[in-house]
């Protein structure tokens, strides 16, 4: 007896701002199963209200759109705007809502893996280095400091830069309650790399989904290799590098009031605004650098976080759906050096715009490979989803906004884009239905 | 002249007993307010990370209070010997280019005349020059043992740092993004002093060979003084004692010059495109040569090849040898063209300043060392390579009609008119927005006790031009740059004026060329023309870029 094809997909994009939120429908011909890829926040449309109360309400809309059932739950990666929508307080909140939909398995990447720790000693599936794992957590207590310095850095490099660095490191800090949520919803859980099954197979009939990122780090090696690099010191220095960031950040929070003898140094200081005439000029000058400084640092590992992102194919006939969560260059080299890989983008009929639009994650290589339209007059085939929020990351006069300016006129120009800041006003989702060919 | 107390090079670098291993640095006597702060250098103990202050003592801070000082933790412990310490390190360092170039050295962000040096800035394992700060930062942080290392305890560091400052105040065009070359050269230079410097120390170099395969003895056999045993009884050993803990802070550099196998073919790898990487090619080429030079001069003070020398005997030339060859990099920079500047660049003009200055090498052969080892690392002279790889004079007859020599040996403006009336002469293009950056008279003394004057003059020329109209100058396109980016071009020279104000090298590097061709290909590839980046390279983030390996990929972004 053949194996049933879905016909027909409706991908569903969640009003989140800036986040991720999709829910996406395969039709059978006797069913409907539903996968749900990410769902969380970190900036919402100024009218939707507190975050947990609005995610609540996605939350419930995913629970009616899928029938009170989901066949999946993949969540790319860990960062805040991707996973606060699997967060549990008190046995409440939009998490709770969609553990009860009963997932039958949960994706996400192999470096999510709790057996995975720092010190362990019983090999997982994956081969890897100790630390890598310690590392990010390193990441995590980077950016909770510097979520706490954010504020009181505003007055010396102005509210923009301020609020980039509260809303990345916020990003970036660990979401525990959402973490150990996505642990334990459902029994089967998959932690994916490249070339791994998904987990998905038995969910999806007839569907062939394929992870193609991240890489592990033995994969990252034969990459790393032909870039002349040592692999095993490459990941050494990283993680060194990120586990002194965090001693130093740590040290710095210990520090208590603001008295005399306070301060992470073993010897009587004084407040800065105590500081002699002559050396005022360098206060100031000194905590710009310090607060450029931690911007720089910011960025740097939310890069690094967004590389542990899954990038999940999708394939059904002759078509394919390519969701990449938040993937930047670094995660997709290993990918993009398949030719097998670069065969399958030529089929993709669904981009899910990666990292919400920005200039680092839908690298030109990879653009390059999918069936982008060759003018405005031609026929767009390749449709695009953009999940974004303008005016929340970068900015325009750098060429670092989100969305990037060039990459959206690409989209439109080259693809039919579904963009969440087209929305109108109080519109929580809408539904693009794709028939299968 | 008044010495100093410092580390020899850092508190894991010690005596036998873990004794403090200090050394003595002799400083012009000036007046010192507490800080300390002088007429060149003030250092102000002001901790970012906590928005704290610690005061200076109340102590006379001209009163070396260190001296003999063997308990290493009371060093550690004591901020003010850390303010002591790059207080007198930067301004050992600041002396040693003063010296070498003949004239003082006026900082980059002149008309300032005072360098902030801040030996705490920062909870972060990082420690960077800023224009924009007007000085020197250096981070501290907890090891994994919880106990603070301070990056401005390390010599290396400090010396490293304010190298950066110094090719700052020199040719303020280096920072300016260019070549691959050009960026490394950054890096490489300011190791290269560091490291000269540590070497500087006789009682450093004395401790590592006796640490190293010597084994404590008061003599060295005849078998240990060979370049390739130097190299791991005082190299390896030092980075060894150095350790892990500044991995990340200082560069690889000295491991590198210690393990690199001399190959011609780094330089095309990929892997060596990264400034830090890049620049650690030109260190091991040096530390090379400086290891070669220490045997040459260590021949004549044996009767018998096999004859055992006195430890402190090759200490002290160790120590000399270093010091001849930091002056000979330090006084190429004043041979250098004030733009994109190459590996191949700072070797012909080490070649020149030197030969200019001591015509006759027979007897060590530094410029024979330092040519071979550049060579075997794939560094050659830009020009005159079959020969000795020194700058050309002027080919063509230049005039000196109207000008006068007393202005010509201080005035921009007299420079600019040689300039104009010789531009066919020295093949410039007068077309071009033209301005003289720099003229700077020097003093030197030469190895016949006279003292040589020269005049060091830099000009620039910048035009701004289409990417479209790149091919009618023979410049090639990056292939993905759009027609319509604006791409502003640079040129430029330096002029070298002997004693009698008559023009000895004009050291150029012509606007319309095909050298702009990798330039703009380079500067397309690292995203300089998709914003976002520096204008000038902030060396905080090229040091945290260099821990984590990161690479530019440019051509994927949008």
């Amino acid at each position: 007896m053949p194996t049933a094809v879905p016909s027909a997909l409706t991908i569903r994009t969640y009003q989140v701002g800036f986040g991720d939120c999709f829910l996406v429908t395969f039709h059978y011909p006797k069913q409907d199963r539903h996968v749900l890829i990410d769902c969380g926040t970190v900036s919402l449309p100024p009218t939707a209200g507190a975050a947990s109360a609005y995610l609540t309400r996605v939350a419930t809309q995913i629970a009616k759109d899928c029938g009170g059932k989901l066949a999946a739950v993949v969540a790319t990666h860990r960062h805040r705007d991707h996973v606060s929508g699997f967060s549990v307080k008190n046995g409440k909140g939009p998490g709770r809502i969609i553990r009860d939909l009963k997932p039958e398995v949960v994706v996400q990447p192999w470096t999510e893996d709790p057996r995975a720790k720092v010190d362990a000693t019983t090999p997982t599936e994956v081969t890897q280095l100790r630390g890598f794992q310690g590392s990010l957590d390193d990441i995590s207590s980077v950016a909770a400091h510097a979520v706490a310095t954010a504020g009181r850095l505003t007055r010396v490099v102005g509210s923009d830069s301020a609020a980039e660095l509260a809303i990345v490191g916020m990003d970036n800090i660990k979401n525990p309650d959402a973490v150990k949520n996505l642990q334990t919803m459902s029994k089967r859980r998959t932690y994916v790399y490249f070339g791994s099954s998904s987990g998905l197979e038995e969910v999806l009939p007839g569907v062939a989904t394929r992870i193609i990122g991240p890489p592990t780090l033995k994969q990252s090696k034969s990459i790393l290799k032909e870039q002349g690099s040592n692999p095993a010191e490459y990941w050494q220095l990283r993680a060194d590098f990120w586990s002194r960031q965090a001693r130093a950040a740590k040290m710095s929070e210990a520090r208590s009031g603001g008295g005399a003898g306070d301060g992470p140094l073993p010897w009587q200081t004084v407040r800065g605004s105590a500081m002699p005439l002559g050396t005022r000029w360098h206060r100031l000058r000194l905590l710009q650098e310090q607060a450029a400084s931690h911007l720089n640092i910011v960025r740097t590992l939310d890069d690094q976080m967004n590389n542990t992102s899954v990038i999940l194919l999708f394939t059904i006939k002759q078509s394919s759906f390519l969701f990449p969560g938040d993937a930047q260059y670094e995660n997709w080299s290993y990918a993009l050096s398949q030719s097998d890989v670069l065969e399958m983008l030529r089929k993709v009929t669904v981009y899910k715009v990666g990292h919400h639009g920005s200039r680092n994650a839908t690298p030109k290589s990879m653009w390059k490979q999918l069936p982008v339209a060759a003018g405005k007059s031609a026929k767009r085939r390749l449709m695009t989803f953009l999940s974004t929020r303008e005016g929340v990351y970068g900015q325009a006069k750098s060429k670092t906004e989100v969305p990037r300016a060039t990459l959206l006129t690409a989209l439109r120009d080259g693809s039919q884009l579904t963009n969440t800041e087209d929305f109108g006003k109080g519109v929580l989702s809408q539904a693009v239905q794709i028939k299968v060919t | 002249m008044r010495s100093f107390t410092i580390l020899a090079q850092d508190p894991a670098v010690l005596l036998p007993g873990g004794r403090a291993l200090t050394t003595q640095v002799w400083l012009p006597a000036e007046r010192l307010r507490p800080g300390p702060k002088g007429h060149r250098v003030h250092v102000i103990d002001f901790d970012a990370a906590a928005d704290r202050y610690r005061a200076p003592g109340t102590g006379d801070p001209t009163k070396d209070e260190f001296v003999g000082v063997e308990d290493i933790d009371r060093l550690v412990r004591n901020p003010h010997f850390h303010a002591q310490n790059v207080y007198a390190i930067v301004m050992s360092t600041l002396g040693e280019f003063e010296a070498a170039l003949g004239r003082r050295v006026s900082w980059a962000f002149s008309p300032g005349h005072q360098l902030k040096v801040s030996p705490h800035a920062f909870a972060e394992a990082n420690a960077y020059y800023s224009r924009a700060l007007e000085g020197l930062a250096f981070g501290y942080f907890p090891s994994r043992d919880q106990t603070l290392v301070y990056t401005c305890l390390s010599r290396d560091v400090v010396a490293h740092e304010t190298t950066h400052a110094l090719i700052d105040a020199l040719r303020s065009g280096f920072l300016r993004p260019s070549s691959a070359d050009q960026a490394a050269f950054h890096e490489g230079f300011a190791d290269i002093v560091a490291l000269l410097s540590v070497f500087e120390s006789i009682e450093l170099v004395d401790v590592l060979l006796a640490h190293g395969a010597a084994g404590g003895s008061p003599l060295i056999a005849a078998s240990e003084l060979e370049p390739v045993k130097l190299r791991e009884s005082v190299l390896l050993t030092l980075a060894e004692q150095m350790g892990e803990t500044l991995t990340g802070v200082r560069d690889r550099a000295l491991r590198a010059s210690a393990q690199l196998v001399p190959s011609p073919h780094y330089l095309d790898q990929p892997v060596y495109d990264e400034p830090h990487t890049r620049g650690e090619i030109l260190v091991a080429a040096v530390m090379n040569a400086f290891l070669e030079v220490w045997v040459k001069r260590l021949k004549p003070l044996r009767l018998t090849p096999r004859q055992p020398l006195n430890r402190r005997v090759v200490a002290e030339e160790g120590a000399t040898a270093a010091q001849q060859l930091l002056r000979i990099a330090i006084r190429a920079l004043d041979y250098c063209p004030p733009i994109d500047l190459s590996f191949d660049d700072f070797l012909s003009a080490a070649l020149t300043a030197d030969v200019e200055l001591y015509p006759d090498d027979s007897k060590y052969h530094y410029r024979d060392s330092l040519l071979s080892n550049c060579r075997a690392f794939g560094i050659r002279p830009s020009v005159n390579r079959a020969g000795g790889g020194v700058w050309d004079p002027p080919l063509a007859q230049v005039s000196y009609e109207g000008l006068h020599f007393e202005s010509l040996q201080r005035d921009p403006e007299t420079v600019f008119r040689f300039l104009w009336e010789n531009a066919a002469a020295l093949d410039v293009d007068d077309g071009p927005y033209t301005r003289v950056t720099s003229v700077r008279p020097c003093m030197r003394v030469g190895t016949d006790q006279f003292t040589i004057r020269e005049t060091v003059a830099e000009y620039v020329q910048t035009a701004q031009v289409w990417a479209r109209e790149l091919r009618q100058h023979g410049i090639r396109r990056p292939t993905e740059m759009p027609e319509t980016q604006l791409v502003t071009l640079y040129g430029g020279g330096t002029l070298i004026f002997d004693e009698f104000g008559r023009l000895k090298y004009h050291v150029g590097k012509g606007l319309w060329s095909d050298r702009q061709s990798g330039r703009l290909q380079s500067l397309w590839d690292h995203g300089f023309y998709q914003g976002g980046e520096a204008a000038q390279s902030d060396f905080a983030q090229l040091h945290r870029d260099r821990v984590l390996q990161r690479r530019t990929l440019a051509r994927e972004r949008w």
